[in-house]
């Protein structure tokens, strides 16, 4: 079974070993949005130097890929911190390459990104569907997008499993890009 | 362990035994039999001495009299035990939640055998699943591969899963009672515990995504979502579950380094040949690998997105794909001249895959690994014998726990809390049996023998 979601860089995992002291990463002091929905902490914004970010309200899991190409991982109550990204094609890279951002471009690009509306809808499968990943009965959360280009700023949210991006309507392929440089679900049995 | 020799020793001890057999009665019938001194007296059931004796000890018992008394009372019902016959075990489901397979228990001998019962499908793989530039062919099975692969499987399944922990009976002067643990794999087209697609892919395409279905369940058109199997034409609904493996499944490629640093050995625009610049990059690597002889050594052959002039568009990512091959061909070459031996340089070529047209894609990434690498055609065969994964799955994901149900079945057998990490379980990143991955076998020989006094 594959893991949803990413193997992150523990301390005393072999890729953190070999990674770069992460830079201090600047608070976020921006002000913040109005809540989406009463019962809902409020989205992070996306800072002005992040391509794309996506956020697990629920888990409160956050991750960013910089204009730079550094992958930021903010784990529950944890500070964000710069992680080794499990990209498939660039392993030994430390950051998110060059193409592997031109890549995440063409992957908003053509799901349309900054053109969606701020929620669309999932394609959540019937009930007693489990995911081949883990075993588990599919089961879903907000996935909330945000990636920036020429200034401007949009954020789309989702009702999905993070463990099957065929549950992510028209965010699907977005994910799967992001999962493809960084997240290293792909790779998980 | 064959089945032919354990069912063999059934057949004996059913002679010797009476009718066995499970039943209290049974037991009762052969307690104060002379098998004080364990199953190498069997022989005497049913000989001449045997009633005196028992006689002797049934006035011993009366009386409280004989020495060492539980520990010949002891002995006794486990001499008994020994001839037991067990029913098998058909389509056991471990309580984890996941797994089915087949069980067969020898007390006479302490040999547990547990089947797994597969169907093969083999399938053409998908040029899109892995980098473009593999020949069409080259995602195509010969019937010679296919048994290859099937034959390689079921050898390794019963290498990395039999005989890592043996189980001890926890009665009192029970301790000869040990019990190994045989896995096998089997066909059985008719009535499988899983049905296996095996996909084709080129030996250096690298990863492709394995995955298994809970017995009741198969992998949908997405293959990332488990449904319920349809009822066939009788009503009845097929019980088994799927996996969803491929040809590289039992290759070390599979799983990477992220994060090593790699070592670039950069070639000239259309060549192949390494330079002497890239001969000098690699003495350090080769240097590395003399100093640690468990570490391996990744290599990914590239290319840039330049074409020959002329290529026919269909041909350009086969020309450079073969470009890459033989750049890391080139590298793997001066490795081997250098001593590495061959089966601990992995290679796998992406071609012109994530390039661009810059001179520095015209290279060979060298990484150096140290982590155990992980088969994951037996990984996922952990999960049909019943077991979950062990590795951290999101940002919370160190330290927290595993499925509940296969927390539940540990905790029951084993007394081991889990947490996630990234280690060299067979059911993290790694191939190590631990003693919990016997849960469900243990958890079935306490079943298949009515007795919970087992432990590891
Ligand atoms: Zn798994
Ligand atoms: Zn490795």
């Amino acid at each position: 079974m594959r893991a949803w979601l990413l193997l992150l860089c523990a301390s005393e995992s072999i890729a953190c070993a070999a990674a770069p002291v992460p830079p201090p990463v600047p608070a976020i002091s921006a002000p913040e949005a109005p809540p989406v929905e009463p019962s809902m902490p409020a989205t992070p914004p996306i800072p002005a130097d992040v391509l794309l970010q996506l956020w697990l309200p629920e888990s409160g899991e956050l991750y960013r890929i910089a204009q730079d190409g550094r992958f930021l991982v903010t784990a529950p109550a944890g500070l964000e911190a710069v992680t080794v990204p499990m990209s498939k094609t660039e392993t030994g890279a430390q950051v998110v390459s060059a193409t592997g951002l031109v890549r995440l471009g063409r992957a908003l690009d053509s799901v349309g990104f900054f053109a969606l509306p701020a929620e669309v809808k999932g394609t959540m499968p019937a009930v007693d569907v489990r995911l081949a990943s883990t075993g588990r009965p599919a089961k879903a959360v907000s996935l909330v997008f945000s990636a920036r280009r020429d200034g401007e700023a949009v954020t789309v949210r989702v009702q999905a499993d993070p463990g099957a991006s065929v549950t992510m309507g028209p965010l699907g392929p977005l994910y799967d890009a992001l999962d493809q440089e960084a997240l290293g679900g792909w790779a998980h049995e | 362990m064959e089945s032919g020799g354990a069912g063999n020793a059934a057949a004996a001890e059913a002679v010797a035994g009476g009718d066995g057999g499970a039943s209290p009665a049974a037991e009762l019938a052969t307690v104060g039999a002379p098998e004080v001194l364990g199953e190498g007296t069997a022989g005497r059931d049913g000989g001449t001495f045997s009633w005196v004796d028992d006689a002797m000890n049934a006035m011993g018992d009366a009386l409280d009299m004989r020495s060492g008394e539980d520990r010949l009372d002891a002995q006794e019902e486990l001499a008994a035990f020994r001839r037991r016959t067990f029913t098998p075990l058909t389509d056991h489901h471990p309580s984890s939640g996941f797994g089915q397979f087949d069980v067969t228990f020898d007390a006479a001998t302490g040999a547990m055998v547990v089947t797994l019962k597969v169907a093969y499908d083999f399938v053409n793989g998908s040029p899109a699943a892995v980098s473009p530039g593999f020949r069409p062919e080259e995602f195509q099975w010969t019937p010679a591969e296919q048994t290859a692969w099937s034959t390689r499987y079921e050898a390794d399944v019963s290498a990395q899963w039999s005989s890592r922990h043996v189980f001890h009976s926890t009665k009192p002067f029970w301790t000869a009672m040990l019990v190994n643990t045989t896995v096998r794999v089997v066909q059985d087209a008719s009535h499988p515990h899983f049905r296996l697609t095996v996909a084709k892919y080129p030996n250096d395409a690298g990863m492709a995504q394995s995955s298994v279905c809970d017995p009741g369940r198969h992998h949908d058109a997405t293959g990332d979502l488990c449904s319920v199997n349809a009822p066939a034409a009788d009503g009845s609904v097929p019980g088994h579950g799927t996996g969803s493996f491929d040809s590289n499944d039992m290759r070390p490629e599979q799983k990477l380094d992220w994060g090593n640093a790699t070592v670039a050995v950069s070639f000239a625009q259309g060549g192949a040949a390494l330079s002497t610049a890239g001969a000098a990059l690699l003495q350090p690597v080769i240097a590395q690998l003399q100093a640690a002889p468990t570490a391996h050594v990744e290599l990914t052959g590239r290319s840039s997105t330049d074409h020959r002039r002329g290529a026919p568009a269909a041909d350009r990512a086969v020309e450079n794909m073969d470009l890459a091959r033989a750049r890391a061909a080139a590298v793997r070459s001066a490795l081997i001249a250098a001593g590495i031996t061959a089966d601990r340089v992995l290679v796998r070529n992406q071609g012109e895959d994530a390039a661009d047209a810059g001179a520095e894609w015209r290279r060979v990434d060298v990484q150096v690994g140290d982590h155990e690498m992980q088969d994951p055609a037996l990984h996922e065969t952990g999960h049909m014998l019943g077991l979950g994964d062990e590795y951290a799955v999101t940002g919370a994901g160190v330290g927290t726990p595993v499925e509940a149900g296969y927390q539940s079945m540990i905790t029951a057998t084993t007394g081991e809390v889990l947490a996630r990490g990234r280690d060299e379980s067979a059911m993290g990143v790694g191939s190590t049996v631990r003693p919990w991955h016997y849960s469900s076998f243990l958890e079935a020989l306490r079943v298949i023998s009515s007795d919970q006094s087992w432990g590891i």
